[in-house]
C-alpha cells in the first residue's frame, strides 16, 4: 500500500510537472489571418532577395476566390503611408510594389467584393521597441533630423619642414687666401648683396669682397679672420622664412590629393593654410610620393626638421541624405539606423556611402525629415536585442 | 540485552544521570565547533584554474591556455570532469572531482601538474587556482565611498582610483588576515597606473621607438645594491638608489638623443596616472563603487567569520584617511541569524507546547518534565553527532527536527511507568518502597520499551531513500537526513537509560491515578465510538478504503516542485545586455536600473557587479551584471504581510520596463551555486561537440531546429558563442615585406599602442603600480586615426594602413569546453509531454534527420538524467526499505498478518498529509515527501503500540472483542499523547512565514494532517481490522 502511494507520489509528481504546460499555438510569424462573415483572407510576406512582396490569399466560405478589389494601405514609422495593389497570379494575390524594408508597419487591408467594403488592421512589426520619454532622457538618448548635408573628408599626411633647395647658400671663397674680415656671425640676417666677407687673395694679393648670395641667416661661420682659405665653406646663409613641407603620400592615399589641393599644415597648435606645389615621385624608390608644400615662416615658429602633418580637404561632397556616425548600429550583419517617433523607435536597414568624422551618407533606407537616433543609440539595439541575451557559466 | 541495559540504568540511576549531563557538557562544547549556515552547501568538489591574460582573445585564449592546461590535468586520480572557458583575457578551467575527494588533496595533485605546465604557456601568463571556497564562500560584501563633500588632498574629488587604492593597500591586506577569510576579492574602480601616452609624430621627429621607451624606463627605474665595506672597524652598506618616484622622474628619462641633445620622456608625449583596461566594475545604489567580496574558506563558520570581518571592517575605518568611508552591503550574519532565529523559535515553540500537553494529559507535571529533558539532552547529542558527521547546522538539517517526534519513544515509556506505578500505589494501598518502584519502573520500562525501540528503528528506516539521492539533491537532503537520524537514535539511547533512571529517582512521592480530565472526557467519547466501528467493521473499512483512494487522486491534482527554494530574504538579479555591450555602457544600463529598483519602497540597498572581479572567480563579460537587492526588514515595508514572491513579481516588471535589459531571477546564495555547479538547468541538453566553431554553432541550430518541431518542445535555445564584435589588424604579408618590417613589429606596434605595454614599477611604500606605455585615450580610440598610425620603418615610416587591413567583423564572444572539447550546448524545456518520451523522440530524429560531420558528435544531458536515475534509484529503494519495515514488524510480533496490519496505519497515515497540502494549497515538494516519510513512521510507532497491547491483552484472557476494546482503550492516552506531542510540536513550523519557512512548512503541514489521520484511524480502522483479520481463528 505504501509502495502505491509513494509510486502515487511519483506519478503525481511526473504528471503535475506536465500539466504545468502553457497552451503552445502553432501560428506561423509570418502569416497572419483575418475574418469577417464568410471571408477570410491570409496575407504573408514572402521575402525573397529581389524584392518581397504581399501575398494575399483570399477565401469566401472556406473556398479560394478573387475579390473586386483587394489593396493595402500601409503606414511605415516616420513615413508618409504607401498603397499596395494587387494582381492576381497563381490563384493568390501579389503586390505589384515591392515591400521595402524593414517590414514593420501598420496597415489596412481593404477589400471590396460584391459591394460590400470590408477593412481590417493588420500590424506586422520587427525591429521595433517602445521606450518611455522620461527614460530616454535618463539615458541621454538624443535625436536629430535626416538631412542632406556636405560630407567633408580629411586625409592626414605626415612629412618633414625642410628649407627649399633656393633658400640655402653656402659662402665659399672664390680665390683661396687669407681672411682680412669678416662682417657678419651666426644669426645674424642679412640680405642679398651685403658684404660678408673681405679676403686677399693669394695669387693677387688684392682684396676682394664676397657678399650674400641670398638674403636669411647665418646659421654657421666656419673660419676666422687671419685664416687662410681655399676651398672651406665660409658661411651657411639660409632663409627659412618659406619652408617647404615635404609630406609622404603613401599609395591609399594618392588618389585624394594633387598638385594644387589645399591643404593645412599642422606642428602642436600652430596651423597654416597652403596649397600643394608639387607631387614628385620619392627619389630613393621608395613607394611613396611627395606632396611639396611650400609655408611662410617669417614669425619663425616652424623651424626646418619639425614633423608635421598636412590635413588635406581630400573630399567635399553634397550628398542628400546623411546621419550622425554615432547613429550607425550594426544588427545581423546589416548597418541599421534606429527612427523614432514619440515613444517608438524602428531599426530601419541602410545602405550607407561615405563618411567623414562626424557625418555618413545615408544611399538607401532613409528619408529627409526622419528623426533618428543619433546619440546612444546602441540603447535602443540593446533593447532590440535583448531576448537574446543569455549568460552560460 | 535491552532488558539487562534498563536493568542497569534503573539500578545505577544516578550514574546514568551523571552521563546525561556529561552528554550536555559534551553537546555544549560541540556546538561551539559546529559550523552554522543558512542553507546546505551543494558545491560539488571543484577546483577552479584561472589564467588571466590580458589582450588575449577568446580564441587565442582557447588555443594557448585553456588546452595546455586540459591536457596537462588529464588522467588524475577521482577525476569527474573538466569544463572550461575561454574568454577574452582570460581562460577558466573547472576540474570537478568524484564525490568524497579531499579537496586539498585535489588541489594539490593540481598544483603538481601546474607547475609541470610553466614552461608550455606563453611568457607571463601564471594560471592561478581559485580560492578554496565554496558556493556559500561570499559571506560580506563592502563598498568604499567618497565621504559627502570630501574631496582628496589635493583638493580634488574622490575619484574610483583613489578608492581603489584605498582598497588595495589599506582594508583588503588587513582583511584577508580575519581568521576563516580565505580572500577578498576587489572589484571596481581603477588599477592605479601611471602611463606614458607618446606621440606618434614627436616619436617619428625625435627617432624614438616605442621600444626605446619601454628600455628606457627598465634601465633607469632599479634600486641597486653593493655589498658592504668595512671602515675604521664599521660596517657600511652599499647600495645605488635609482628607481623613479613619479611624474616627474618619469617625463625626465632620457629615451634618446637628436643630434647631441637628449630626448626626454617629456619630449614627446605625456605622463600621468591613467586607468587600467579594467574587467570589471561595481555599482552601489545607481553610482560607481570599489567593492569587495570576503570569501570565506570551505569549512569555516560563515556566522563567526562575517561576523569578525564586519567588526574588522569598522575598526579599518578609523585608520583610513578622511574623505573615505566603508559600507557593508551583504552580510550573511544578518541570513544566518534569521534562519537560526526561525529554527530556535520552532525548536522552543515545540518544546513548550510538548510540556504543556504532557502535564494536560499525564496530569504530572514530574513526569511531563523528565520527559520534556530529554528535548535538550537529545538536542545536545545530535551536536555533536553533526560535528562528528561534518554536518552543518542550516536550515535543512535542523528544519525537519521536531522534538515531538523524538520523545515519541520517551512519552510511550513514561506514560506505561506512571500508569503501572499508580495501579501499583493504588494496589498496595500506599507509597511504593525503593525496591517495588524500581522494579515497576523496570517491568513498565521492558513492557513498552520493544514496540518503541521498534518504532523508533522503523521512523529511521524510512529515512533510507532520502540517503539514495544524489547530486544537489542529495547534498540537500542528506544532512537533514542525518541530523534527524542522529536525533531518533539519540532519544532511543535516552529512553533506554537516562528515562528510566530518571522515573526511578523522582517519580518517589504518590503518583495519582487521577487522569486528567481531558483524557477522561476522551474515553467517555471513545469507547461507544470505537464499539459502533466494531459492529459496522464493513462499512468502516470500506469508508477508509475509499478515503485512501480519494486522497491517492487527490495527490496526483497537487502540484510539484522538486527542490525548495529556500528563502534568502534578499533578492538577486542577473542583468543581462547583448554580447558586446561595452563595460562603460553596461555601467550606465546598471545605474539606472539601479535608481530604478530603489525607488521600490521595500528595497533597502542595490549593488551589483558587473564583469570579472580580479579574482576570476565568476568570469562574466562586461554585457552581464550581478545585481544584489537587498530588502528591508519586515516591519519597514509598507505591508510586511507582502509575500516574497509578490516582491519579486513588483521588481521584476519595475525592471523590465528599463531599455536593453534581460533579467534572470534568483537569490544571491543560489546564484553562487549556480554558477559553480553551473549543471545545465533546463530539463533536456544536447551538447554537440567537435572542432570548428562555425561548424559546431551550425549543428546546433540544427539540433535546436529538430528539437524545436517536437511537441512538446519550449525555450529552446543554444547557447550564445558568438558575436563580439572584434576589430581584427591583419597584417599585409606583400606590403611588410617591402618595407622591409616582421609582422611582429606591427603586433608589437599595436598592442603597446592600445593594449599598452608593462615597463616596470614605481613604489610608493609598499605600494606598487605598474608603469604603462600606451596612446592617449583620443588616439587609441578612434579607428580611423588608427589606420594612420605610423609604423617606423628604419629613420622613415609607413601608416599602418599600408601594412595592414583593419577589419571590423563578429568573432567568438566565449569558447567553451568540456572534457578537453569544445562544445555548444542547446538546451530545451519540455512541457505538456511525457520528458522521457520527448528524449526518445528527440534523439530518434536526431539519428535520421541530423548528419554529423566526422569528428563531431552529440551527448545527452539535463535534469531529465537525474530525475531519471533518481526515480530509478528510487524505485528500487523504496520496496526494499518497505519490505525492511514489514520484516522489522515480522519480527517484532512474529506474526506476518499483524505486521501487515500494522503497515495499513501507513496508507491512513498518509492521507491526512494529502488532505491537508491540498487545503493549504502547496505542492508535493522533497519536504513534503520528508514529511510523509515521517508520517510512515508515526503511523507504525501508533499501530504498533496499539496492536502490542491488545495481543498481549487477548493472549491473556482469550477474547478478542473484549481484548480489542480494552486494549484500545488503555492505550488511548498514549496514541493521543504521542500524536498530540508530534503534531502540536509541528505546529509553530507550519505556521512559520519566517526565513526557511519555506522548506519546514509543507513538512510540518503533512505531518500534522498525517497524524489526525493516523490517530483518528489507530484508534477506530486498526482495532476494527484486527478483530476482524483474527475474528476467524477466534470463531
Amino acid at each position: 500500500m505504501l509502495k502505491q502511494i509513494l509510486f502515487l507520489f511519483l506519478i503525481g509528481t511526473v504528471t503535475s510537472i506536465a500539466t504545468a504546460s502553457e497552451d503552445v499555438t502553432n501560428s506561423n510569424d509570418n502569416q497572419n489571418i483575418f475574418q469577417k462573415g464568410n471571408i477570410k483572407i491570409e496575407v504573408s510576406i514572402d521575402e525573397s532577395p529581389e524584392g518581397s512582396v504581399i501575398i494575399a490569399s483570399t477565401f469566401e466560405d472556406g473556398k479560394p476566390f478573387i475579390p473586386d478589389s483587394f489593396s493595402i494601405e500601409l503606414q511605415k514609422l516616420g513615413s508618409s503611408s504607401e498603397k499596395f495593389e494587387f494582381q492576381t497570379s497563381e490563384g493568390v494575390l501579389r503586390s505589384i510594389k515591392a515591400l521595402s524594408e524593414p517590414h514593420s508597419f501598420r496597415a489596412t487591408i481593404y477589400l471590396t467584393d460584391k459591394r460590400r467594403k470590408y477593412s481590417w488592421e493588420w500590424e506586422n512589426f520587427e525591429g521595433r521597441t517602445q521606450i518611455s520619454r522620461a527614460l530616454t532622457e535618463k539615458f541621454q538618448l538624443a535625436t536629430s533630423e535626416v538631412q542632406s548635408g556636405t560630407i567633408e573628408r580629411h586625409i592626414e599626411l605626415l612629412g618633414t619642414l625642410v628649407i627649399p633647395p633656393k633658400n640655402k647658400a653656402e659662402v665659399n671663397a672664390r680665390f683661396s687666401g687669407v681672411v682680412e674680415t669678416l662682417a657678419s656671425d651666426v644669426g645674424d640676417s642679412v640680405k642679398a648683396g651685403d658684404v660678408i666677407a673681405k679676403i686677399q687673395s693669394n695669387d693677387s694679393l688684392q682684396t676682394y669682397i664676397v657678399k650674400a648670395p641670398i638674403s636669411g641667416t647665418v646659421v654657421s661661420r666656419n673660419v676666422n679672420v687671419g685664416q687662410l682659405v681655399t676651398s672651406e665653406t665660409l658661411y651657411k646663409i639660409v632663409d627659412a622664412e618659406t619652408l617647404w613641407a615635404e609630406l609622404k603620400v603613401f599609395p591609399s592615399k594618392r588618389d585624394t590629393i594633387k598638385q594644387g589641393s589645399y591643404i593645412h599644415i599642422k606642428k602642436g597648435s600652430r596651423q597654416q593654410d597652403a596649397k600643394v606645389k608639387f607631387l614628385i615621385p620619392s627619389g630613393s624608390l621608395e613607394p611613396y610620393q611627395i606632396a611639396i608644400v611650400e609655408i611662410t615662416n617669417t614669425e619663425g615658429e616652424f623651424s626646418p626638421g619639425d614633423m608635421v602633418t598636412g590635413v588635406v580637404d581630400a573630399q567635399k561632397v553634397d550628398v542628400s541624405l546623411r546621419v550622425e556616425n554615432e547613429a550607425i548600429q550594426s544588427m545581423d550583419g546589416n548597418s541599421v539606423v534606429f527612427l523614432n517617433d514619440g515613444n517608438t523607435f524602428q531599426a530601419v536597414p541602410v545602405e550607407l556611402g561615405i563618411k567623414d568624422d562626424n557625418f555618413t551618407e545615408v544611399k538607401r533606407g532613409l528619408i529627409a525629415g526622419q528623426i533618428y537616433v543619433s546619440k546612444n543609440s546602441f540603447l535602443i539595439k540593446a533593447d532590440l536585442e535583448k531576448s537574446g541575451a543569455s549568460h552560460a557559466h | 540485552m535491552i532488558d539487562n541495559i534498563i536493568r542497569l540504568s534503573v539500578e545505577r540511576r544516578f550514574l546514568f544521570l551523571v552521563l546525561a549531563l556529561i552528554l550536555i557538557g559534551i553537546g555544549v562544547w560541540s556546538y561551539q565547533r559546529l559550523p552554522i549556515d543558512a542553507v546546505p552547501d551543494i558545491t560539488n568538489v571543484q577546483v577552479q584554474i584561472n589564467t588571466k591574460a590580458p589582450g588575449y582573445s577568446p580564441l587565442e585564449a582557447e588555443q594557448r591556455i585553456t588546452f595546455p592546461v586540459e591536457t596537462a590535468l588529464y588522467g588524475l586520480p577521482n577525476l569527474s570532469y573538466t569544463r572550461s572557458i575561454s574568454r577574452y583575457g582570460l581562460s577558466q578551467i573547472t576540474v570537478i572531482f568524484e564525490e568524497g575527494t579531499d579537496i586539498f588533496f585535489a588541489r594539490n595533485l593540481i598544483d603538481e601538474r601546474l607547475a609541470n605546465l610553466k614552461s608550455v604557456l606563453p611568457d607571463g601568463l601564471e594560471p592561478e587556482m581559485g580560492p578554496i571556497a565554496t558556493g556559500l564562500g561570499e559571506i560580506f560584501v563592502y563598498t568604499l565611498e567618497g565621504k559627502d563633500g570630501a574631496t582628496l588632498p589635493d583638493g580634488s574629488p574622490v575619484t574610483p582610483m583613489a578608492l581603489r587604492e584605498v582598497q588595495d593597500w589599506i582594508i583588503r591586506p588587513q582583511l584577508a588576515q580575519v581568521p576563516g577569510v580565505v580572500e577578498v576579492n576587489t572589484i571596481g574602480g581603477y588599477d592605479k597606473q601611471y602611463h606614458v601616452n607618446p606621440d606618434p609624430v614627436k616619436m617619428l621627429e625625435m627617432g624614438v621607438s616605442l621600444k626605446d621607451i619601454s628600455e628606457a624606463l627598465y634601465l633607469n627605474n632599479d634600486n641597486a645594491g653593493a655589498g658592504y665595506i668595512e671602515k675604521n672597524g664599521e660596517q657600511l652598506l652599499v647600495r645605488s638608489p635609482g628607481q623613479l618616484t613619479g611624474i616627474k622622474d618619469i617625463e625626465n628619462v632620457v629615451v634618446g638623443k637628436k643630434g647631441s641633445v637628449p630626448v626626454l620622456i617629456k619630449d614627446i608625449g605625456t605622463v600621468g596616472l591613467g586607468k587600467q583596461l579594467r574587467t570589471g566594475a561595481a555599482t552601489r545604489n545607481g553610482k560607481e563603487t570599489v567593492m569587495g567580496t570576503v570569501m570565506m574558506l570551505l569549512g569555516e563558520n560563515s556566522r563567526e567569520v562575517a561576523a569578525l570581518t564586519a567588526s574588522k571592517l569598522t575598526e579599518i575605518q578609523r585608520s583610513l584617511p578622511s574623505w573615505v568611508v566603508t559600507e557593508p552591503a551583504y552580510d550573511r550574519t544578518t541570513l544566518v541569524d534569521k534562519a537560526i532565529n526561525t529554527v530556535q523559535k520552532n525548536l522552543l515553540e515545540g518544546a513548550l507546547l510538548v510540556i504543556v500537553i504532557l502535564f494536560l494529559l499525564l496530569g504530572n507535571i514530574r513526569a511531563a518534565l523528565i520527559t520534556a529533558a530529554i528535548i535538550p539532552i537529545a538536542m545536545m547529542m545530535t551536536i555533536t553527532g553533526m560535528v562528528q558527521r561534518g554536518v552543518s547546522a542550516n536550515l535543512m538539517s535542523l528544519g525537519a527536527l521536531d522534538f515531538g517526534l523524538i520523545v515519541d519513544g520517551a512519552v510511550i515509556i513514561v506514560e506505561n511507568c506512571i500508569r503501572r506505578l499508580s495501579e501499583a500505589q493504588q494496589h498496595h494501598g500506599r507509597l511504593l518502597q525503593l525496591k517495588e518502584r524500581l522494579e515497576e519502573v523496570k517491568i513498565a520500562t521492558i513492557e513498552v520499551i520493544r514496540p518503541s525501540l521498534f518504532g523508533v528503528g522503523i521512523i529511521t528506516a524510512v529515512y533510507l531513500p532520502i540517503f539514495t539521492l544524489t547530486g544537489v539533491e542529495g547534498k540537500m537532503f542528506h544532512p537533514m537526513a542525518i541530523t534527524v537520524v542522529i536525533a531518533l537514535i539519540a532519544a532511543m539511547i535516552l529512553s533506554l537509560t537516562v528515562v528510566p533512571a530518571a522515573i526511578a529517582i523522582f517519580m518517589g512521592g504518590k503518583i495519582s491515578e487521577k487522569e486528567s480530565f481531558l483524557i477522561r472526557w476522551v474515553k467517555l467519547a471513545y469507547e461507544p465510538a470505537l464499539r459502533a466501528i466494531l459492529k459496522f467493521k464493513a462499512a468502516a473499512l470500506g469508508a477508509a478504503l475509499a478515503f485512501v483512494v480519494f486522497c491517492g487522486w487527490l495527490a496526483t491534482t497537487l502540484g510539484s516542485e522538486f527542490i525548495p527554494q529556500l528563502d534568502e530574504g534578499d533578492v538577486a538579479l542577473q542583468a543581462l545586455r547583448i554580447t558586446g555591450t561595452g563595460l562603460n555602457q553596461s555601467i550606465q544600463m546598471q545605474e539606472l536600473l539601479e535608481g530604478a529598483l530603489l525607488e521600490i519602497p521595500e528595497v533597502a540597498v542595490v549593488f551589483a557587479k558587473i564583469g570579472t572581479p580580479e579574482v576570476a572567480t565568476d568570469p562574466m563579460p562586461p554585457n552581464v551584471a550581478d545585481s544584489f537587492v537587498i530588502l528591508k526588514p519586515r516591519s519597514e515595508w509598507p505591508d510586511p504581510a507582502k509575500s516574497k514572491s509578490d516582491l519579486v513579481a513588483e521588481i521584476e516588471s519595475v525592471a523590465s520596463k528599463l531599455p536593453g535589459n534581460n533579467y534572470e531571477f534568483t537569490q544571491p546564495i543560489q546564484m553562487r551555486f549556480n554558477e559553480l555547479i553551473s549543471g545545465v538547468r533546463a530539463d533536456v541538453a544536447v551538447k554537440v561537440f567537435g572542432d570548428d566553431l562555425e561548424q559546431l554553432l551550425d549543428s546546433a541550430n540544427k539540433v535546436a531546429e529538430i528539437a524545436e518541431s517536437i511537441q512538446g518542445a519550449s525555450d529552446t535555445r543554444v547557447e550564445q558563442v558568438a558575436g563580439l564584435p572584434m576589430l581584427s589588424i591583419l597584417p599585409k604579408r606583400d606590403a611588410l615585406a617591402r618595407y622591409g618590417l616582421n609582422v611582429a613589429d606591427i603586433q608589437a606596434l599595436v598592442s603597446t599602442s592600445i593594449g599598452g605595454k608593462e615597463s616596470g614599477i614605481i613604489y610608493e611604500g609598499d605600494r606598487r603600480f605598474k608603469i604603462v606605455i600606451r596612446l592617449s585615450e583620443e588616439l587609441r580610440t578612434n579607428i580611423d586615426k588608427l589606420e594612420s598610425l605610423p609604423v617606423r620603418v628604419g629613420n622613415s615610416f609607413v601608416p599602418l594602413e599600408e601594412v595592414a587591413t583593419l577589419e571590423l567583423k563578429p568573432a567568438p564572444a566565449q569558447i567553451s569546453r568540456e572534457n578537453g572539447k569544445r562544445r555548444v550546448v542547446v538546451t530545451t524545456n519540455v512541457r505538456g509531454t511525457d520528458l522521457g518520451g520527448f528524449v526518445v523522440d528527440l534523439q530518434k530524429r536526431l539519428k535520421s534527420d541530423l548528419k554529423m560531420k566526422e569528428g563531431y558528435w552529440l551527448e545527452f544531458g539535463g535534469t531529465f538524467e537525474q530525475l531519471e536515475s533518481a526515480s530509478k534509484r528510487l524505485t528500487l529503494v523504496v520496496p526494499v526499505t518497505l519490505a525492511l519495515i514489514v520484516g522489522i514488524l515480522i519480527m517484532a510480533f512474529g506474526s506476518v498478518k499483524d505486521a501487515l496490519i500494522i503497515f495499513t496505519g501507513v496508507p491512513l497515515a498518509l492521507t491526512g498529509g494529502v488532505l491537508a497540502l491540498w487545503i493549504r494549497d502547496m505542492p508535493l515538494s522533497i519536504s513534503a515527501g520528508v514529511g510523509f516519510i515521517a508520517l510512515s513512521g508515526v503511523a507504525v510507532l501508533n499501530g504498533l503500540v496499539m496492536v502490542a497491547f491488545i495481543r498481549q491483552l487477548w493472549q491473556e484472557n482469550g477474547d478478542i472483542y473484549t481484548s480489542v476494546i480494552r486494549g484500545a482503550i488503555i492505550r488511548l492516552r498514549p496514541v493521543l499523547m504521542t500524536a498530540l506531542v508530534a503534531s502540536l510540536g509541528f505546529v509553530p513550523m507550519a505556521l512559520n512565514t519566517g526565513t526557511g519557512a519555506e522548506v519546514q512548512r509543507p513538512l510540518a503541514t503533512v505531518v500534522i494532517g498525517g497524524i489526525i489521520s493516523s490517530t483518528l484511524l489507530t484508534l477506530f480502522i486498526l482495532p476494527a481490522l484486527y478483530q476482524l483479520a483474527h475474528n476467524k481463528r477466534n470463531s
